[in-house]
This record gives C-alpha cells, structure tokens and sequence, in this order.
C-alpha cells in the first residue's frame, strides 16, 4: 500500500515539483496552498509524510507544525520543512516547534527523496 | 532637482532628503514655485510605482505560468521514459527478469547440446547402415558361393542321369537278370531328374535374393549418405541460427543496459531542470518583496506630499527613519541573499554563496 505525502506551499510550481518527486517514488500525494487548507485536507486521512513551506498566507508553516503536532495522528508523522529560510534561529523555532528537518530551497529531487527515505519508515 | 528625487525614490534605504539641501526651514524650501515643480515632478513619478508594481506581479504570474508548463512537460518526459524502460525491462531487477536474462543463455546452451546429441544418433545410424551394407554385401558374395555350388550339384545331376541311361542299356541286355538293375537305374534317373529342378529352383530364389539385396544395399547406402549430408546441414544451418540468437541476445542486452544508463541520465537531468526551475520561487519571492517595499515607499511619500507622517513604514526611530525602512525590509525577507544584498547595499559587507550541500538538517 503506497504511503501519502501532504505537500504544503503557496507556490503553485514548487508543489507540482514537490509532488512530481514523490510521485516518482510512490507516494500519493495530497496538496494544501497554506496552513488552514493542509489542515482542513488532512483531516480523518493517514498521512506519512508532511512537507511544508514557511511563509504562506493565512496560516504559515510553523503554525501547521505546531497544530499538527497536538494531534495524536500526527504526534510521530516526520514534518519536513521545505523553504527558501535559512536562518539558524527560525531553525531552532522550527525544531521546537516539532519539524524533524529543516531543507533549504532549492531543492535536489535526488536529495529529498534520500532525506523522506531517512524519516519515512 | 526633481533627478535628486528619483535616485531617491528609487534607493529607500535612506530617507527623503530635502531638495534644498540642509535647509531644514519647510518641506520644499523657501522657493514656492520651486517647490511646487518638485511636488508636480514626484506626484507624476509616484504615479507610475503602482504601475510598476502591477507590472512586476504580472511578469511573475506570466513566469510562473511559464515554469508550470515546463516542469509538467518534464513530468511527462519522465513518466514516458519510465513506460519506455518499463517496457524493455519490465523491472530488470526482478527475479523474473534475471531469469529470463539467465533463461536465454541457457536456452541457447540447451539447445546447442541437443542438437550434438541429435546428430550424434544421425551420425550412429549412418554407421549402422554402412555396417548393414557390409553385411548385406557378404551374404550377396555368400550366395554367389552358394550358386557355384548349385553347379556343382547339376554337374554330379547330369552325370547321375547319364550313369542311370548307362545302367538302363546294360539292364537291357542283361535281359530277366538285368531287371532288378534297370529298376535301380530309372530311379537314379528320376533322382537326378529331381535333383536338377531343386537346383534350378534354388537358384531363382537366390538371383531373386540377390537382386533385392544388393538393391536394398544400394539404397540403405544412398540414404546414409543423404543423412550425412542433411544432418551436416542442420548443424550448420542451427548453429548459424544460434550463433544470430546468441549476437542479437548480446546486443539486446547492450541496448538494455544503454537504455537503463539514459535512464538514469535523464533523472539526472530532470533533477537538475527542477533545482534550477525553483529560481522561479525565489525570483517571486525577491520581487514579492521589493513590489511591498515599492508600495510602502509610495505610500510613505504620497503621505509626506500630502503633509502627513509618512505611511507605510513604522514608527521614526530617534529620528532615524533611514534604519526603519531597513528594518523594516530585513523583517520582510525571507532568504539568506535578500539579507546579503541588504547588507551589502548598506555596509559594504561581501556576499557570501551558500554551500548547496548545506541545505538539509535532519533535527
């Protein structure tokens, strides 16, 4: 049975590469413009996988992160952070927040997809 | 004048700076009309930001459309090259598929030794059949023996019958006496009467035996030498054949492995079309944030034109409104290289390139 990815940005081409990539590997992938509607769309679904950006509009990703993670579903989920931010303090606020990694953009689909492998079992 | 004022619109990093240099007596100077051609200059060029802006915002939507046809294109390139190779292979790391790889060699190999052992028999029949010729070529010489033979008891049958007319003559003239011998004559006639028919008969039989022989000998022999000849064929015709399997085997392999390599390759390549078509988020982003910077600097200096506390950027900070729209801007950025160039623009400092192998940390 092929595990499902929740793809969280506001760019439209970074989720259709985001989801490219893991298509190729296997995954079904659902797809959320912003924090809200990635909440709203993985409601009563199993999700294996979240991948999401930072800055969005209505709810960003650190927001989702925290929501997320005070749901018992999502308590062990790996939640991949995918954004062009790369500053160590927004790092660490990711962290606490309950990322398990942080990706800086661009992204290698090569090199995401090693990384899902490490988080995803 | 008004030139002072565009480099200055243009660069808010620092703020507006009074057209009358240092005079700090009004907005504008003491030279009303002066003033007001400043005021008509900077309203009509603050006219054309929002403009700008819009302008931007489009390019981006038109770029982002752009990269969204390209990025489904190589979607497609990827998924018709995974048909493709799937097809070749139908997953070449399968079991199935190295047996079937496995399965070819072996088959050529199998075939190869039935077809030795299959000529092997042609090859012992042939044997056979000349050792039968042989064979049926000594009984042909055999009953050649056995007709000189035949001769020699017509011979002995002849001289039996002239003795027995002799003994007939002499009974004869022996008169009553010679009755009882002339008896013992006929009979040796009529034996040697029979004797002869019993020979000649036998050697019909044999001159009919003979003939069959020797043509089945003939034939037998002409039939071994056919399938010598035909089995001879069939190896080279087979092994020919096997040979073209086993060379087309070994360039389908080849042709397998090149499709697999381009394959990979294409991966390759399509993985560095999608990091190199990201620009697209980072260029909107960038733009995102000089277009909101543009439309504060507008709005600020539609506010100081119009007499107000500038708009758009917070609160003055000792008098320092230079560092608020800095601030302001760094608080908005959300990459490393926005944060470089503001940097660099306002101290000087050397950019730094990230190490694109940094980019992942796993918590």
């Amino acid at each position: 049975m092929s595990k499902t990815a929740l793809i969280v940005d506001d760019s439209t081409s970074i989720r259709q590469m985001v989801s490219f990539t893991l298509k190729e590997a296997g995954f079904d992938v659902i797809e959320g413009t912003n924090g809200q509607e990635a909440l709203s769309k993985a409601q009563g679904r199993p999700v294996n996988l979240v991948i999401t950006d930072l800055n969005m509009p209505v709810m960003d990703g650190m927001t989702l992160i925290r929501q997320l993670r005070a749901k018992p579903e999502f308590k062990f989920t790996p939640i991949l952070m995918l954004t062009t931010e790369s500053q160590e303090a927004k790092k660490q606020e990711g962290r606490a927040a309950g990322a398990t990694g942080w990706i800086v953009k661009p992204f290698n689909p090569e090199q995401l997809l090693q990384v899902v492998g490490k988080v995803v079992r | 004048m008004l030139e002072k004022f565009r480099l200055t619109v243009d660069s808010p990093l620092g703020p507006l700076p009074n057209p009358h240099g240092a005079n700090p007596s009004g907005p504008w100077g003491e030279d009303a009309a002066s003033g007001a051609a400043v005021l008509s200059g900077l309203t009509s060029c603050l006219a054309v930001v929002p403009v700008l802006a819009t302008q931007l915002q489009e390019v981006m939507g038109e770029i982002e459309t752009g990269i969204l046809g390209i990025s489904g294109s190589f979607e497609d390139m990827a998924r018709r090259a995974r048909e493709a190779v799937s097809g070749v292979f139908q997953d070449d790391s399968t079991t199935a598929a190295k047996d079937s790889r496995t399965g070819i060699t072996h088959l050529v190999r199998e075939t190869r030794e039935t077809l030795g052992r299959l000529l092997q028999r042609v090859e012992q029949t042939s044997r056979i059949s000349a050792a039968t010729v042989r064979r049926m070529k000594e009984i042909e010489r055999r009953m050649n023996s056995l007709n000189r033979t035949l001769c020699d008891i017509d011979e002995i049958a002849k001289n039996a019958r002239l003795l027995a007319i002799n003994g007939q003559i002499e009974a004869a003239r022996a008169g009553a006496h010679g009755a009882a011998f002339s008896v013992v004559a006929t009979e040796t006639a009529n034996m040697a009467k029979h004797a002869m028919a019993a020979s000649q008969n036998m050697r019909e039989i044999i001159g009919t035996l003979s003939a069959e022989i020797a043509a089945g000998s003939v034939e037998l022999r002409d039939r071994a030498a056919a399938d010598t000849e035909d089995a001879a064929r069939s190896r080279a015709e087979v092994n020919g054949t096997l040979d073209t399997m086993a060379l087309i085997h070994d360039e389908m392999q080849t042709a397998m492995e090149q499709a697999r390599e381009n394959s990979r390759s294409l991966a390759r390549d399509i993985g560095q079309a999608v990091v190199a078509l990201q620009f697209q988020d980072a260029v909107s982003q960038r733009i995102g944030h000089v277009v909101q910077t543009l439309q504060d600097v507008h709005g600020a200096v539609q506010s100081i034109l119009g007499g107000g506390p500038p708009a758009g950027s917070p609160p003055a900070d000792n008098g320092a409104p230079a560092r608020d729209w800095t601030v302001q801007m760094a608080d908005r950025y959300t990459m490393a290289s926005e944060r470089q160039t503001l940097a660099a623009s306002t101290s000087r400092q050397a950019r730094n390139a990230r190490d694109p192998r940094d980019n992942v940390e796993l918590f």
